[in-house]
C-alpha cells in the first residue's frame, strides 16, 4: 500500500506540469497584458515597454516558461505582477480559507445526502422519498450563487440569524464556524442533492443482492441490514461521487467566495486573472489541482479499505 | 411414520401484486415435515417453490408479494401472526436457511468468520471470543481444513463449494430444529454437488434435524429425501413418500419429469421433454394449470381444477384419479 501511495504521488508530477502548461497556454490566449494594466490606462508607450522588460514579457514564451518552472521546482512560485508580494505567501492565506470552505461543506454534503438517501432507499416510494429526490432535482438544477443570494436574503436579512460576509480565517473556532455555515450549506446543497440520489439508487441496488437476504434469514435486525450490509457495500459509488464532487466544490468556491465575500482562493483567482497576474493565477491553478489529485488518491485508498476485493499492486 | 411433527403447512397463499395482475405463487399448499424428515420440494422454475420456502420464514418482499392466507405451524406455533421481531428470533436460529448461489449469498465484504459471529451473536448470550471459537468449531464440522486461518478469509478468497460450506456452517451454527434449502447445488460443479449433498445428510443425522430442500433435480431428491412435493405453476401437483413417486408416479406431470431424466441405456434417441412452458396464471385461472401441456387430458381439465385426491399413501391433483376412489 505505501508503495501504491507513493507510486501515486511521483505520477503527481506530469500531472502537474501539463496542468501548467495548460494554464500558460490560456493565460497567451486570453487578449490584453500584463504590463498594459499595471501601467495603468495614461500610461506612454515607453512606459509600458520598461515594465514588460521588468516582467520578462518580452523573452519568448517558452523562456518565460521554463524560468518560472525552475522557480516553482525551487519551491518559488513568484512574485504578484499586481502587488509584488510572493505567491507562495498570498496563497498560503486564502487556501486555508477554501479548503476549510470546501471541506465544510462537503461534510454537510455527506452528512445530509447520506442520511436521506439511507431514509428514501429503505422507506422508496414513501412520501419521504418522493420529496427528497424532489428537493435533490431543486438542488442539482439551482446555481449555488442563486442559493447563496437567497440563504442571504433569508437567514441574513430578514431573519438575522446568521451573518452574510466577514470570516475570519478560522474555522475551528465558534465565530468562524457561524460565518461559514451559510457559504458552506449553499456549496455543499447541490453536492449533498447529488451524493443522496446515488446513496438511493446504490442501496436500491444493493438490497435485493442475495447476501442481504441472508443476513435478514440469520434473523439480522433490518436496521442493521441496511446500515452494516447493504450501506457498506454501497459506499463504492458513493465515495467516487464525494470525491469528483469535491473538485466542483474547489471550483464552486470561487462563486461562493464571491457572494460571501470571503477572502479565498476562488476570488484570488478572479482577481489575478483581471489584472492578468500570471504567476498568481499559474500558482493558484497549480493548488487545486495539487489538491484535486490528492483527494483522488484519498478515494482510491478508501476503496481499497472498504472492499477487500480492491488490491493496488 | 408416526412421528412428531415439526412444521405444519395448511392451505398457504402467497400472491404477488404487480401491474399486471395477481400472481398466486404459491396457491394452496399443504404439508407437513417431522421431526428428522427430509422432504423435497421439486418442480420448475417458477413453480412456486423458493416461494413457499421464504413464506415460512417470512422473507416475502412486501411490496409485491403477500401471504394471503394460509397458516404455518412450527413446533405448534404460528408463525404468520408473529411478530417481526419474534419472527427473527426464529430465523437463523430454530429456522436455518441456505439459498442457490454461494458466490452471492455471502457477504463480499465481511470475512466469513464476522458473518457466521454475526448469527451466533444475535440468537445465543456468548462474547466474541466464545462465538469466534464456536464459529471454528463450525467451519470444522463442514469440512473447511485448516478453519482457523480460514476464519479470516473474505468470501472471494474461497471456492464455490467452500463458500455453500460456509453457508451451511452458518445457518447450522445455532444448531436448528429445521434447515430449508433453497436449491443447495444448484450453481455448483457435479462431483461439489455430491459433497454438498452427503455433508446435509451428514449434518442432519447428527444435530437430528429435518430438512426441507428445493430443488428442480430430480437425482438429488432420489438421494436425499423422505417425502416429495411436485410443484407446478403455484399448485400441488402431487405429494408422497419418496420411494412411492419414483416407483409410481401418478400425475402426468411426474411421469414427464422422471421420463425426461437421460439415461445412458438411451444410446441415439431424442431427450424426452414435456412440451411446452409454464402458463401465465391469474386468479381467476380456469382448469387444471398444467392441462395444456397434459398427455393425458380430458375436456373437463380445461374447465375445473382437479382437487387433491389421495391414492393409497399419496395424494394427487388430476381427473384421472376421481373415479377410482
Amino acid at each position: 500500500m505505501v508503495k501504491y501511495i507513493f507510486k501515486r504521488l511521483i505520477q503527481l508530477i506530469p500531472v502537474l506540469i501539463g496542468v501548467s502548461i495548460a494554464v500558460f497556454l490560456m493565460i497567451y490566449l486570453i487578449p490584453g497584458n500584463a504590463a498594459e494594466i499595471i501601467a495603468g490606462p495614461t500610461a506612454t508607450k515607453e512606459e509600458i515597454q520598461n515594465i514588460t522588460v521588468k516582467l520578462g514579457l518580452d523573452k519568448p514564451a517558452y523562456i518565460q516558461y521554463l524560468k518560472y518552472m525552475s522557480g516553482v521546482l525551487k519551491g518559488d512560485l513568484g512574485y504578484s505582477f499586481q502587488t509584488g508580494q510572493a505567491v507562495s505567501k498570498a496563497i498560503a492565506v486564502r487556501y486555508v480559507n477554501t479548503l476549510s470552505l470546501a471541506i465544510f461543506s462537503a461534510l454537510i454534503s455527506i452528512i445530509l445526502g447520506v442520511t436521506t438517501g439511507i431514509i428514501a432507499a429503505a422507506k422508496r416510494n414513501s412520501w419521504f422519498d418522493r420529496l427528497c429526490m424532489g428537493i435533490s432535482t431543486f438542488g442539482i438544477s439551482a446555481p449555488s450563487f442563486w442559493i447563496g443570494l437567497l440563504l442571504i436574503v433569508v437567514f441574513g436579512v430578514k431573519l438575522k440569524l446568521l451573518p452574510i460576509s466577514g470570516f475570519n480565517g478560522k474555522i475551528w473556532t465558534a465565530d468562524g464556524f457561524i460565518h461559514l455555515l451559510m457559504p458552506a450549506i449553499t456549496l455543499g446543497f447541490g453536492s449533498s442533492a447529488m451524493i443522496s440520489r446515488m446513496t438511493r439508487s446504490s442501496l436500491l441496488e444493493i438490497i435485493h443482492q442475495d447476501y442481504i437476504q441472508t443476513a435478514r434469514a440469520k434473523g439480522v435486525k433490518e436496521k442493521i441490514v441496511i446500515l452494516k450490509h447493504a450501506l457498506k457495500n454501497a459506499l463504492i459509488p458513493i465515495i467516487t461521487i464525494v470525491g469528483i464532487n469535491f473538485g466542483g466544490l474547489l471550483g464552486g468556491a470561487v462563486v461562493v467566495e464571491s457572494v460571501f465575500a470571503i477572502n479565498g482562493i476562488g476570488r484570488l483567482m478572479v482577481q489575478a486573472i483581471s489584472a492578468r497576474d500570471f504567476p498568481m493565477i499559474q500558482g493558484s491553478v497549480l493548488m487545486v489541482a495539487f489538491t484535486f489529485v490528492i483527494i483522488n488518491l484519498i478515494v482510491d485508498i478508501l476503496y481499497a479499505a472498504i472492499d477487500p476485493r480492491i488490491q493496488y499492486n | 411414520m408416526n412421528r412428531e411433527i415439526l412444521l405444519e403447512v395448511n392451505d398457504l397463499k402467497t400472491y404477488f401484486y404487480t401491474v399486471d395482475g395477481v400472481v398466486p405463487a404459491v396457491d394452496g399448499v399443504s404439508f407437513t415435515i417431522s421431526k428428522g424428515e427430509t422432504l423435497g420440494i421439486v418442480g420448475e422454475s417458477g413453480s412456486g417453490k423458493s416461494v413457499t420456502a421464504r413464506s415460512i420464514m417470512r422473507l416475502i418482499p412486501n411490496p409485491p408479494g403477500k401471504i394471503v392466507s394460509g397458516s404455518i405451524k412450527f413446533k405448534d406455533e404460528e408463525l404468520l401472526t408473529k411478530k417481526d421481531s419474534e419472527m427473527r428470533m426464529i430465523r437463523g436460529s430454530k429456522i436455518g436457511m441456505i439459498f442457490q448461489d454461494p458466490m452471492t449469498s455471502l457477504n463480499p465484504l465481511f470475512t466469513v468468520g464476522d458473518q457466521i459471529i454475526e448469527a451466533l451473536c444475535i440468537h445465543q448470550n456468548i462474547d466474541k471470543k466464545e462465538a469466534k471459537e464456536k464459529a471454528i468449531e463450525a467451519l470444522r464440522m463442514v469440512g473447511i481444513p485448516s478453519p482457523e486461518k480460514r476464519i479470516n478469509n473474505y468470501p472471494h478468497q474461497m471456492s464455490g463449494g467452500m463458500r455453500q460450506r460456509v453457508m451451511i456452517a452458518m445457518a447450522l451454527v445455532c444448531s436448528p430444529d429445521l434447515l430449508i434449502a433453497d436449491e443447495p447445488t444448484t450453481a455448483l460443479d457435479v462431483t461439489i454437488q455430491a459433497q454438498i449433498l452427503d455433508l446435509i445428510k451428514d449434518m442432519k443425522n447428527m444435530l437430528n434435524m429435518s430438512v426441507m430442500i428445493i430443488t428442480h433435480d430430480l437425482g438429488v431428491v432420489a438421494d436425499i429425501a423422505d417425502s416429495v412435493i411436485v410443484m407446478y405453476a403455484g399448485k400441488m401437483m402431487e405429494y408422497g413418500r419418496a420411494f412411492d413417486m419414483f416407483s409410481n408416479p401418478l400425475h402426468p406431470y411426474t411421469k414427464g419429469l422422471l421420463d425426461s431424466i437421460p439415461t445412458l441405456s438411451m444410446e441415439g434417441d431424442r431427450l424426452k421433454s414435456i412440451e411446452g412452458s409454464l402458463p401465465n396464471v391469474t386468479l381467476d385461472y380456469k382448469g387444471c394449470r398444467f392441462a395444456d401441456r397434459c398427455s393425458e387430458r380430458c375436456e373437463k381439465c380445461f374447465v375445473e381444477e382437479p382437487p387433491l385426491i389421495k391414492v393409497n399413501d399419496s395424494y394427487v391433483r388430476c381427473h384421472k384419479y376421481l373415479n377410482r376412489r
